[in-house]
């Protein structure tokens, strides 16, 4: 069996195993007579297939295929994604995507996207601190390098270098505050993670930050992150028709097909970017006013109608 | 009669050995006095420093609180500065293309001769891993001039040359006891005797790889005539033995895979290391040689070089090295390293006009933050540090008042950011080279620096109480580097050697 076909075949499988087990969430939920929509459920069912799927390394066996997707459905992040909704699946999916992408840049040593993402994750809760939920995801992205052949030192290592910049802004914000004589009270414990709608993580804002700044400092430093801008630009062409969700999927997909059958660990970045970029965007729109009374009033009436609230007698 | 060549060079070295002393000590002393570092300061240096501590005095008696708030206002501007350039450096070094193509390697036919020079003293123990190194070179024997350069009072380093069968396969010159006993007076020495078109300086604990000499004679062939110098780069073979060689790689790294290619691309001065750097050697010889009483005449020689016109690259290509893994040896070593930086910028601060004239405001600017940044980082530090923890502990109004508004903002933003940044530029250092593993080591950068400053008060002492005394590095003490002597002492022996 060729390469491109046991990952499609593995990838489809993946992908109906996931449909199927969130098809069975929303069908609980429905009867439990919660309201949860149904399109991110589909959305995420999807994402999250394609991610497994992408998750293997490109010079894959079967057994190590296998293996590996075992993996991947036993991570905690996927089941805690899981128990939280399908919200919080595409944002764990996401986050996979980011992991996968950080494992092919310490893989393929490309010390330059490597700084750009530590960067980008660094800056990133400055804009919303939902970002901080990388971190611990980053941390278990260390479970998962060495079974892929990083030397757990290694994984070790290069994930002090990603996680290092936030560490370091953080003492030093922190000890700069302290010496200022400000409160150190609202810093002790980081905020949770905002919740919207239904009480799903925003993955929207989670996605944010990371993405946009990884943009501007990617645009910065070498031009073929250019080609980040253009796919940014049918992102939010796409999203304005798949509607965000739809959208961030689309990308998650795509990104996930691209890292699993063709892509160096560059483009890949590159795709992440736009998605991060669209979902960005989004994430901004989402905290406007406007947005999120249209937003509600979107679900309002898609609940109606899925489950129209019997009239009080 | 037909003398063999290495006899009649060793009768030509007896006859003329005075000159030979008096042209290795004093040609470039001669030539241009200005650029040696036999005096450590000129007239009008000494002139000006004198002017300045009496104004300092002046001032200090006058009006010690603003005086002090004028000194702590210039350290921070400079410490600013010098963070922003190496950010500067830092953002042009990866917006470098990964990999540039190589210039296609020459046929033998057309390979130029190579002089490879190996300065030892005191290195008995280290001549069977460089034998075995020099042996691995690819490249063809017959265009290879290796002299092996041995102090003539460095008894125990000859016998073992003899017992090596060094004396058969280098040329073993033997350099006459003289004042300064610098490494560069003897590679001077050598200079004039060497014929190779190139010429190249390889240390006793030195592993050059393989193919480096081809690199450079190929990248020669394709440049033009004002690069006349190739620094490859170094690391250490031993990084991974101690939290200090972890750090001492990472330095490198920094400073070798970062720093100079940036000033490369720049085209600004590049202060050479001290190793594996590959000349032209008529143009060396135009230039002087080397400086015999600058004790980094590397460096000296790198920014001297600029001056001229002439430019450095930086070769794809490294050599490990043993890394310094015991403390008292590595302070005496980067005593050594920081006060042949002082001597190099106290020469090339001689003439400041003609500095910005040689090398334009960038080529200045690096030197000031660059080469006098390194040691007077190194200087400052610990003052900075020690009165920062004293406000801390004390909380004094003594202290409170030397850091006014806005003052004490730039300054804790220089603290803070500059610590922080240079943390992080030790943290990606070694992903360059593919070490990631190195990259925890980083969050014990202060301690580092804390050696560092130690080195440079050293240095500072030394500088007035004996300028021209070259520190010597102790090798050996690794055990990675004993064992590469034990494999190598087999593989001799295996050769018959």
């Amino acid at each position: 069996m060729s390469r491109f076909w046991l990952h499609a075949a593995t990838g489809a499988a993946a992908a109906l195993a996931a449909f199927a087990a969130f098809g069975l969430v929303s069908a609980l939920t429905f009867s439990h007579g919660d309201v949860a929509p149904l399109a991110p459920a589909l959305a995420a069912a999807f994402a999250l297939g394609f991610l497994v799927s992408a998750m293997a390394p490109r010079e894959l066996r079967l057994w190590r295929a296998v293996a590996m997707r075992g993996l991947a459905a036993l991570n905690p992040a996927l089941v805690a994604a899981a128990l939280l909704g399908p919200g919080a699946v595409l944002a764990a999916a996401a986050s996979l995507i980011v992991w996968r992408g950080v494992f092919a840049l310490a893989t393929d040593n490309d010390y330059r996207a490597t700084i750009l993402l530590a960067l980008a994750l660094a800056a990133a809760p400055l804009l919303s601190v939902s970002a901080l939920a990388l971190y611990p995801a980053l941390l278990i992205l260390a479970l998962l390098l060495s079974p892929w052949g990083l030397a757990p030192r290694r994984a070790a290592g290069f994930l002090a270098v990603l996680i290092t910049p936030l560490a370091l802004i953080s003492t030093g914000g922190l000890f700069l505050l302290w010496l200022a004589g400000g409160s150190l009270d609202g810093w002790a414990l980081a905020p949770p993670v905002p919740r919207a709608h239904h009480g799903t993580p925003s993955f929207l804002a989670l996605l944010a930050a990371p993405g946009l700044l990884l943009a501007a400092v990617g645009l910065a430093a070498n031009l073929r992150f250019w080609k980040a801008a253009l796919i940014f630009f049918a992102s939010i062409a796409g999203m304005i028709v798949l509607t965000g969700p739809g959208a961030i999927a689309l990308t998650a997909v795509v990104a996930a097909g691209h890292i699993a059958w063709a892509a160096p660990a560059r483009s890949a970045l590159l795709l992440l970017t736009a998605g991060f970029l669209a979902s960005g965007a989004l994430a901004l729109a989402e905290l406007s006013p406007a947005f999120r009374a249209a937003a509600a009033g979107l679900f309002e009436q898609a609940a109606a109608r899925i489950a129209p609230v019997p009239a009080s007698p | 009669m037909r003398l063999p060549r290495r006899q009649f060079e060793r009768a030509l070295q007896a006859r003329f050995r005075d000159e030979l002393v008096d042209a290795s000590v004093s040609a470039l002393r001669r030539s241009a006095p200005q650029s040696s570092a036999h005096r450590l300061l000129s007239f009008p240096q000494a002139a000006a420093g004198a002017f300045l501590a009496l104004t300092v005095a002046a001032f200090f008696a006058a009006a010690p609180l603003a005086l002090l708030i004028a000194l702590n206002a210039g350290a921070t501007l400079y410490f600013i500065a010098a963070i922003g350039f190496r950010v500067y450096l830092t953002v042009i070094t990866l917006r470098l293309p990964p990999k540039v193509d190589a210039p296609p390697p020459l046929p033998d036919a057309r390979l130029p001769t190579v002089t490879i020079l190996l300065p030892v003293h005191d290195e008995a123990d280290s001549l069977a891993s460089l034998r075995t190194a020099i042996d691995a070179i690819d490249y063809p024997r017959e265009r290879l001039d290796i002299k092996m350069l041995i102090e003539q009072d460095d008894a125990g380093t000859l016998a073992e040359a003899k017992r090596l069968g060094l004396d058969e396969a280098f040329d073993l010159i033997l350099i006459p006891r003289s004042a300064p006993q610098t490494k560069p007076k003897a590679c001077n020495h050598a200079l004039q005797l060497a014929r190779g078109e190139l010429i190249v300086i390889y240390d006793a604990e030195d592993a050059p790889a393989p193919d480096q000499l081809r690199k450079a004679a190929a990248a020669f062939a394709v440049a033009d005539e004002t690069l006349i110098c190739m620094q490859a780069q170094l690391n250490y073979y031993n990084a991974d033995e101690s939290w200090l060689t972890r750090l001492f790689a990472l330095e490198y790294a920094l400073w070798f895979d970062s720093f100079l290619p940036a000033l490369e691309a720049l085209r600004m001065p590049i202060p050479l290391g001290g190793t594996s750097n590959i000349f032209r050697t008529e143009a060396l010889k135009k230039l002087g040689g080397w400086d015999p009483y600058n004790v980094t005449e590397d460096a000296d020689l790198g920014l001297r070089l600029a001056r001229e016109g002439f430019r450095t690259a930086i070769l794809d290509s490294t050599t490990l090295e043993e890394a310094n893994c015991q403390t008292g040896n590595w302070v005496r070593q980067r005593s050594r390293w920081l006060k042949g930086y002082m001597q190099t910028w106290l020469v090339h601060m001689r003439d400041p006009a003609g500095l910005v004239r040689a090398t334009g405001w960038r080529g200045f600017a690096a030197m000031q933050l660059f080469v006098a940044g390194n040691v007077f980082s190194a200087l400052i530090n610990p003052v900075l540090w020690a009165v920062f923890a004293f406000w801390l502990a004390t909380r004094s109004a003594s202290i409170a008042s030397v850091f006014p508004e806005p003052l004490l903002s730039l300054n804790l933003a220089a603290f803070v950011l500059g610590n922080c940044f240079f943390i992080y530029l030790a943290v990606i250092a070694p992903l360059k080279r593919g070490w990631p593993e190195l990259a925890p080591n980083a969050l014990l950068a202060p301690a580092y620096w804390a050696l560092t400053s130690i080195a440079a008060y050293r240095a500072l002492w030394q500088l007035f109480t004996r300028p021209f005394f070259w520190e010597k590095t102790d090798h050996m003490l690794s055990p990675a580097a004993q064992l590469r002597r034990e494999e190598a002492l087999e593989r001799l022996k295996a050769k018959g050697a």
